[in-house]
């Protein structure tokens, strides 16, 4: 994103059209609010997108340092698109690089679960249920984790979802189902694996 | 909530939808996005409330504040800058409201519209940090290893090395970063965002080894940070 989005518009005499910028200056004060009102999100979105907990904050930082350098140059109106762009390049990145050292790429280690346990329910902790979410979240496909953590823990639309990735609704739609499909499928196979009743 | 979250949990028994509400919870820890701030350099822009002309603001910082009351903060310094912001819903994502702000072309006052019932929770809730009147922390003298100095302090310290380095006396940026390191340690928080304004310095004086240098020993004690990564694109 070296130039600035344009846009045409009709000169006005009517004849030849202009290209108007449609971005525009951020001050350090707009950045540093930028950054306040989409921290807690990014870094949500960084950690779905299966960034081991230790890596986060500087995956997070990563996205921010890209995203506050190229503001300027951002369209109007797309800084969010912009966002959640970074934000994927950035996890996608991040978990090629725990893929190098970890055998069991962008996983935590998942938890031992004593199969005599009352209950997965009732035994386990915050984390270790988050830690079980990453392993029903490996398999998916990033694009469609992406929708499926935007949908289903972000709790946006699905056109709201296909305006911020830019991608058509029916997409959107298509990649929902089938990372549904596979969630329930693979919270089974999570809960048969770590002991729990199926 | 949405009918396609409600659709997923509906199906799923109570594990999975645990699993889901463990998620729910998860949040970044606190004070991280002041660290992240003063890492990126705009620390400094969103302290700045407290100056005698914003002592309110100030005020309600020092208090502790939640990342919604910053954000009005950061909006008024960004009205004073002569922008113009509107400040829309963005409630259905949970999400902080979106600023959206546009360069002032008219001569009309800014309308500002707050509709956001944003949900700062606790752990959004952040603390100010290096604010200029602050009173120094007392000088702790302990022999051992130093202990984790207020956070406070080395971003007082990186600000004004980042300000040197940005007036072009790269000389004073580099004895401040010095300073950093001999007073905080290489296990400062932000030890290698200074040692990133290091390396700037060196090479804006065109020592290009003294930089080599720093970046060299940032990679041995600090080798997966952004600064570290930054270091090393200015190096290579």
């Amino acid at each position: 994103m070296s130039m600035p989005a344009m846009t045409s518009a009709t000169a006005h005499n009517g004849t030849a059209p202009l290209l108007v910028p449609r971005t525009r200056a951020w001050t350090q004060a707009e950045l540093g609010a930028f950054v306040l009102q989409h921290h807690a999100f990014a870094w949500r979105m960084v950690r779905r997108l299966g960034v081991m907990e230790s890596s986060v904050d500087d995956a997070v930082q990563q996205v921010f340092m890209v995203v506050t350098s190229k503001l300027g140059g951002v369209e109007i109106g797309k800084e969010r698109s912009f966002l959640v762009s970074t934000i994927i390049r950035v996890a996608a990145n991040a978990r090629r690089a725990q893929a190098r050292v970890l055998e069991q790429p962008w996983n935590d280690e998942p938890p031992e679960i004593a199969s005599d346990a009352p209950t997965p329910e009732e035994s386990l902790s915050q984390a270790q249920r988050r830690a079980l979410l990453d392993e029903v979240l490996a398999p998916l496909p990033l694009e469609m984790r992406t929708v499926f953590v935007l949908a289903e823990l972000e709790g946006m639309s699905a056109p709201e979802i296909a305006s911020l990735i830019e991608t058509p609704v029916g997409t959107v739609t298509s990649r929902l189902r089938r990372a549904r499909e596979l969630v329930e499928r693979q919270v089974r196979v999570v809960r048969a694996k770590h002991g729990g009743p199926s | 909530m949405n009918a396609n979250r409600e659709l997923l949990r509906d199906r799923l028994d109570g594990f999975g939808k645990s699993l889901f509400d463990a998620a729910d919870i998860d949040a970044p820890k606190s004070g991280s996005a002041d660290k992240l701030l003063v890492a990126l350099g705009i620390g400094a822009a969103v302290t700045a409330v407290a100056t005698p002309a914003a002592a309110a603001p100030a005020a309600a910082a020092a208090k502790g504040t939640t990342v919604a009351t910053m954000t009005k903060l950061a909006v008024v310094l960004a009205l004073a800058s002569g922008g113009a912001v509107a400040v829309h819903e963005a409630a259905k994502h949970r999400e902080a409201p979106v600023v959206v702000a546009t360069p002032a072309t008219t001569s009309p006052p800014p309308a500002i519209a707050t509709t956001a019932k944003a949900k700062a929770t606790a752990s959004e809730s952040i603390t100010p940090v290096a604010l200029p009147d602050a009173p120094p922390e007392p000088a702790k003298s302990t022999a051992s290893a130093p202990r984790a100095p207020a956070l406070s302090e080395q971003v007082a310290l990186l600000d004004d090395a980042r300000s040197q380095l940005a007036s072009g006396d790269a000389t004073s940026a580099l004895a401040t970063t010095r300073r950093f390191e001999q007073r905080f340690g290489r296990n400062a928080t932000l030890y290698p965002e200074a040692m990133l304004v290091a390396v700037q310095a060196n090479l804006a004086r065109g020592d290009r080894d003294a930089a080599r240098s720093i970046a060299q020993s940032l990679e041995k004690t600090h080798p997966h940070t952004p600064a570290t990564s930054k270091v090393r694109e200015l190096v290579n």
